[in-house]
């Protein structure tokens, strides 16, 4: 009287007694947007390499050298070391030197102790840095820049000569 | 040489002359190294990033007491914040150093003990800007300025307080800052005097003032 479909003649796997339980699939990795986490409860001493983009939000003390891939230092991150990306953002702590391939950005909560290198740097209002910063010749971020330095250097003597003429003697 | 200029048009922002100047000396030498005593700023950085210039930030701010401006530990603990913060001089010397209103906020020894550091960051030509306030208040923290497109600056009061001013004067000035002879001054009329000064050690050897 009644027909057994097709997926009723086939016993399922899960209703069999017999069968344990099939175990959950393993997690793959912590990755946030395809990077990889270094977790706020993580505290690493060495040398950090690697071949994709990473996030910190724990510690590291040493070095960090991923320079063709991304590196944010996380707002819980801290780091003790050089660290060298491809675009390096830098949300939390860092006493060490940035060495951005593309361009390094502190945002306001970022604080950087050290020298950054990086064809770009951009700091946002509120961020703490000391150190230096080398633009470098690569790039370097100008536009048109011997062009525009020869024309205003003409400007120069223009406006010191009106400067002079108009120089009142307070002494 | 003072120049007296008509030069604010917005409370918080105005056309600097000193730094006009400045801006065009940067601009002619791209390979510039600048020395910026302030904090650090975007905008700052945005704009000599533009240049291609190498860019220190020390921000002797930092080595002032929140509270009132005074560096914690008067003038001893300023001289230690000098040479926890301002660059090695074997890392080169600068072509330019920004104060700011930096002197505003030392005390003559300070600003002796500051002197003596930057003339080792210093080579002959070597640029010092600073804002020197001849109001008789000031803010009780240092202005922070931020560079804009035209020679023009903003600046921020971070505090609403008010202290005394030292209303340093060009004579006293010279005085303090040995081998810095100005260049050029400029009156403002929202209280401050623009200086730029130029480095001359020459001038230290021979006894000019």
């Amino acid at each position: 009287m009644w027909k057994k479909t097709e997926n009723e003649a086939r016993p399922a796997a899960s209703h069999s007694p017999a069968s344990a339980p099939a175990a959950p699939p393993s997690k793959p990795p912590r990755s946030m947007g395809g990077a990889a986490v270094i977790g706020p409860s993580i505290r690493i001493k060495g040398d950090v390499s690697g071949q994709e983009d990473l996030v910190v939000e724990g510690q590291v003390e040493g070095e960090i050298s991923l320079e063709k891939h991304d590196v944010t230092i996380g707002p819980s991150g801290k780091a003790r070391a050089d660290v060298r990306g491809k675009n390096i953002r830098v949300e939390g702590e860092v006493h060490g030197d940035l060495f951005g391939m593309e361009t390094v950005v502190l945002t306001s909560s970022g604080k950087v102790t050290g020298n950054i290198t990086a064809p770009t740097v951009s700091l946002e209002n509120g961020a703490t840095f000391k150190g230096s910063i080398d633009m470098g010749a690569k790039g370097g971020g100008a536009k048109g820049n011997s062009e525009g330095s020869q024309g205003k250097g003409q400007d120069q003597d223009q406006d010191q000569d009106r400067g002079q003429q108009s120089a009142i003697r307070s002494r | 040489m003072t120049s007296l200029v008509d030069s604010l048009t917005a409370a918080g922002e105005y056309r600097s002359p000193g730094f006009s100047i400045v801006s065009r000396l940067v601009e002619a030498r791209p390979d510039s190294s600048i020395l910026d005593l302030g904090p650090a700023s975007g905008s700052n950085v945005g704009y000599f990033s533009e240049l291609g210039c190498r860019l220190h930030v020390a921000d002797l701010y930092r080595s002032l007491n929140q509270e009132n401006g005074r560096p914690a530990g008067e003038t001893l603990g300023f001289a230690r914040a000098c040479r926890e913060m301002l660059p090695d001089p074997e890392g080169g010397a600068f072509d330019f150093i920004l104060a700011w209103d930096l002197l505003n906020y030392l005390t003559e020894d300070e600003i002796r003990v500051l002197a003596r550091h930057l003339t080792a960051l210093c080579r002959p030509g070597s640029e010092l800007f600073a804002l020197i306030s001849i109001r008789h208040r000031i803010p009780s923290q240092p202005l922070r300025y931020q560079i804009l497109e035209g020679g023009r600056l903003s600046y921020s009061e971070p505090s609403p307080h008010q202290r005394t001013s030292p209303e340093y004067k060009e004579p006293l000035l010279k005085r303090l800052l040995p081998g810095f002879a100005v260049e050029r001054c400029f009156l403002l009329r929202h209280g401050f005097q623009e200086y730029l000064f130029r480095y001359q050690p020459e001038s230290v050897a021979s006894g000019s003032p």
